[in-house]
């Protein structure tokens, strides 16, 4: 991890969620142009983590470097246009439709008195095509079913333009179709040169799809790397305290971690 | 709360009451102290002392733990029902309900006793909430909480203006109910105490006999469905408890609306309850605070104040002190 | 843009109206007469139009319009659909006020009162926002610090209007009902003055108020300033509520209802809902200033009161005609 790395890096971050120290001394890069998923049981602190990088807590020390520069120096909307950020389960005013939605996604670029650009109009149209929305872009966004709501929000993100995105848990409640749907989505945006970090609790849809897993317990980096080389039985056993087994997966090759049955 | 906690505060809150009670039932231009008080009540032959603690303070000292249990009550209820924190009785139309038809009377009756004004202020509270209840319940989803507080806005906000009409045209009107609009308890006599106690003995009980459905209601509709309660019928029930509390304890005492709207927040704050605990505790805090500040003014400084200025006056303090210290997530 | 143009004709029509109507109603074509070639038509009808119903109805609409906005603000920065500005203690402060200067300096009233009550507003909603913040102000706590704040004053209007003098007491609840009798060019310009730019300001962060209504950490990972935002928003509401109270005394409902008016027909974003609460607001007003004036001549309902003795008949049957929509 050198000081001249491009995409976002943490050193030695400390971080708090109210008066409980929630991450301890973590110190990672995120790899530029990959899907990068942090996982780890409940209360370990990701999507703590994933809010420090997206600029949105101060930590109590160390720092959140974008570019070798640390995020506090950055202004609000400089960062917005460098990183997306969706929290888990917005909230979102009744009766919004899907297209107005999209189009605050291009509030970063945009000036007070700026008027609508064909640049805004391409970014939106582009957003919505990318997630399948196209069709729907005059329905209010409280009409619509769980997965593409989701679907609506990532638009709105993708609007922004934005060469890194972080999403927080974007599979919450979600069937298992929309899941990987969603997935598939933040795999082409890497395709495209994105760097995408998401928090995500589901193991075996981590395993199959991140480039590289973050693995966090207790607020400390336990592992970093590919997935085969993060999942392995001993560790999962350790983090999440369920024995596996690690199989290959018959379609990826990736891991797949099996429950051990209880004897 | 753990139930040694709750059996804490709440034992703490009744011997507060009796006390109160004690303290104020000797306040007066027959100054007697809370010992004195309890001899002359348990004595064997009624002494003059007695007669005047029964006869002229008791009924006001009744009144005001009345009318405080019931309206922080009901309020408690509002605010989970409609999972707002602005809620509270009066939205349902009660007070504006009350007051339009006290002073309704009043301008047709020339000025009336208040006697005749209870059961109309009643009449009309009962009649307000049943005209918000029909606005707010028609439609296929029924009473969503957004839809009743919107009819109980639009009722209230039109009797409130009809009222401030009647008043603005008639002098007399205004003079006769102007103290009650304040909030006041002076002068309250026995006949008019007992005929609205019932009601909101009957709402006291009924409210504790609904718990258990009141304290499911804080969850979002579909998951009270999931657990068995029909929202919408729960709703009603409660707005039934509502009336039946508020009622009565409005048109005795005028349109507290510290007690139901504030309180609530306050014990909520101070005490860290969940509902169940929240309810009861509602209504010994209502009952002690209005005593004492009904009392309070008489007993410092001689001069008789409406409860319901002071009531918000001590109280308002009081509650930003809390809201501030807790930390209210934003 | 023809929704929008729907609006301003009924708006158009409305200030006909109020033109018109009055103890000497003046038929159409005199109106326009008036207005248009004053130095043509009869002295009295331009006196009538120019110096005394035009202002009034032009004041009527602009205090309308500002009321429709400062709602619209407040329920977007509280995320409460039941918010208004009365919330931030702007009309608590005011009613404190004035009411205080009506009852113990009776007879100074005219330039006293609107400046007491501006002063009263100003104050109350600056003590609320400091009360309420605590490295920064979530709608939540506001809320609750609104609530005390305004229990507080409320039982200082309760105690002046219970033991004040009947009489003053009387006439001071005609201010406090929201009136404009008496309004001149002089008032229409210094409010004009007043709320044009605030209203401009406001149209111009229409975006940030879409933002601010929404989830918090979306509109910060969009690059929006919450607390700065949320500050200069609400410092815009307070000043549009305090000058109309200043102008015409406390007038609820409005700043309630306006918005859900406007909202129903052109959806939550603030590009659009913005000119519509005020046009709302404006058509609201007007109508009310001008129904309470006429409908028990030669006596006058204040304009405030029969703002909600129309509003509420109305909105009742929106709700009613609106219930299967679900």
């Amino acid at each position: 991890m050198t000081d001249d790395c491009e995409g976002l890096q943490a050193r030695q971050l400390m971080l708090s969620y109210g008066r409980r120290r929630v991450i301890e001394d973590v110190s990672l890069a995120v790899e530029p142009g990959r899907l990068t998923i942090i996982l780890g049981p409940n209360g370990c602190g990701k999507s703590t983590l994933l809010r420090a990088f997206a600029g949105q807590i101060r930590p109590d020390a160390g720092a959140v470097l974008l570019a070798g520069r640390p995020l506090r120096h950055t202004g609000a909307r400089a960062l917005a246009r460098q990183v997306g950020f969706l929290p888990q389960a917005p909230l979102a005013p009744e009766g919004i439709t899907v297209s107005a939605l999209v189009r605050l996604g291009r509030h970063p670029h945009r000036g007070p008195l700026s008027a609508w650009s064909a640049a805004d109009r391409v970014a939106c149209d582009r957003a919505l095509a990318a997630t399948g929305m196209s069709g729907l872009s005059a329905a209010p966004l409280d009409a619509l079913s769980g997965g593409q709501r989701q679907r609506a929000w990532i638009a709105m993100s993708l609007a922004q333009e934005t060469p890194t995105l972080l999403l927080d848990e974007p599979t919450t409640y979600l069937d298992l179709a929309h899941q990987i749907e969603v997935l598939e989505t933040l795999q082409a945006m890497t395709r495209q040169g994105r760097t995408v970090l998401a928090v995500l609790h589901d193991l075996h849809l981590a395993a199959r799809y991140a480039d590289r897993l973050i693995l966090l317990h207790e607020g400390r980096l336990k592992a970093e790397g590919t997935p085969a080389e993060v999942l392995t039985a001993a560790r999962v056993e350790d983090v999440f305290g369920l024995p596996v087994r690690i199989l290959d997966d018959p379609e990826t090759g990736r891991p797949l971690p099996i429950p051990r049955r209880r004897v | 709360m753990s139930p040694p906690r709750l059996a804490l505060w709440l034992a703490g809150l009744a011997a507060a009451c009796l006390l109160l009670a004690l303290w104020s039932l000797g306040v007066g231009s027959l100054s007697l102290s809370p010992a004195r008080v309890w001899a002359a009540l348990v004595a064997e032959t009624p002494s003059r002392e007695a007669l005047v603690i029964t006869t002229v303070r008791a009924p006001r000292v009744m009144a005001a733990l009345a009318v405080g249990a019931a309206l922080a009550s009901a309020g408690a209820i509002m605010q989970r029902i409609l999972r707002n924190p602005l809620a509270e009785p009066g939205l349902l139309g009660i007070n504006a309900g009350a007051a339009f038809a006290m002073v309704l009377t009043a301008v047709l009756t020339g000025t009336a006793p208040r006697g005749t004004l209870i059961p109309a202020a009643m009449a009309g509270a009962a009649a307000a909430s049943v005209l918000v209840w029909a606005l707010g319940s028609a439609g296929r989803r029924g009473a969503t909480p957004l839809r009743l507080v919107l009819a109980g806005v639009i009722v209230a906000s039109f009797l409130v203006s009809l009222t401030q009409a009647l008043l603005i045209f008639n002098l007399a009107a205004l003079d006769g109910t102007r103290l009650w609009t304040a909030g006041s308890l002076a002068g309250i006599q026995p006949q008019e105490l007992a005929s609205v106690l019932p009601w909101i003995a009957a709402g006291l009980l009924a409210a504790l006999a609904a718990l258990p459905g009141l304290e499911i209601m804080g969850l979002e509709d579909d998951a009270a469905r999931g657990l068995g309660i029909d929202p919408a019928r729960w709703r009603l029930i409660a707005a039934a408890i509502v009336v039946l509390l508020t009622g009565g304890a409005v048109a005795l005492a005028g349109p507290l609306a510290f007690l139901g709207l504030i309180v609530p927040h306050a014990i909520r704050l101070a005490s860290g309850a969940g509902f169940r605990a929240l309810l009861p505790l509602c209504a010994l805090g209502g009952a002690a605070l209005t005593l004492a500040a009904d009392t309070l003014p008489r007993a410092l400084a001689g001069t008789d104040i409406p409860v319901g200025i002071t009531l918000a006056l001590i109280g308002a303090p009081i509650f930003l002190w809390l809201a501030r210290r807790q930390g209210v997530p934003g | 843009m023809k929704r929008l143009l729907t609006g301003l004709a009924c708006l158009a029509v409305a200030l006909f109206l109020a033109i018109a109507l009055g103890e000497q109603p003046i038929p159409p074509r005199a109106v326009m007469a008036a207005l248009l070639y004053p130095d043509e038509a009869p002295v009295q009808h331009v006196f009538i139009v120019h110096t005394l119903r035009l202002p009034r109805a032009v004041l009527a609409a602009l205090v309308g319009a500002a009321l429709g906005v400062a709602g619209t603000i407040t329920q977007a920065v509280m995320r409460n659909p039941l918010a208004e500005p009365g919330l931030l203690g702007i009309n608590g402060g005011a009613a404190l006020a004035a009411l205080a200067i009506m009852l113990w300096l009776p007879g100074t009233s005219a330039t006293l009162v609107p400046a007491a009550a501006l002063a009263g507003a100003l104050a109350a909603a600056t003590a609320i926002y400091a009360l309420s913040w605590r490295g920064g102000i979530g709608p939540q706590r506001v809320i609750l610090i609104g609530l005390g704040c305004g229990a507080f004053m409320g039982a200082g209007t309760s105690f002046l209007s219970a033991f004040g003098e009947v009489t003053a007491v009387q006439r001071a609840m005609l201010w406090l009902s929201g009136s404009f009798s008496g309004s001149g060019w002089r008032a229409v310009l210094g409010v004009a003055l007043t709320l044009a730019p605030l209203l401009a300001l406001a149209w111009i962060f229409a975006r940030v108020l879409d933002l601010l209504a929404m989830d918090e950490a979306v509109a910060r990972g969009l690059g929006l300033r919450v607390q700065a935002a949320r500050a200069a928003m609400v410092a815009i509401g307070a000043l549009l509520c305090g000058a109309s109270v200043a102008a015409a005394g406390p007038v609820g409902f409005i700043g309630l209802m306006a918005p859900h008016l406007a909202r129903r027909i052109t959806g939550p974003t603030h590009a659009a809902l913005i000119p519509a609460a005020a046009l709302a607001g404006a058509l609201l007003l007007l109508l009310a200033d001008v129904a309470g004036q006429n409908v028990i001549a030669p006596n006058a309902i204040p304009a405030g009161i029969m703002a909600a003795l129309m509003g509420a008949p109305f909105f009742a049957w929106l709700m009613w005609k609106g219930r299967h929509d679900g």
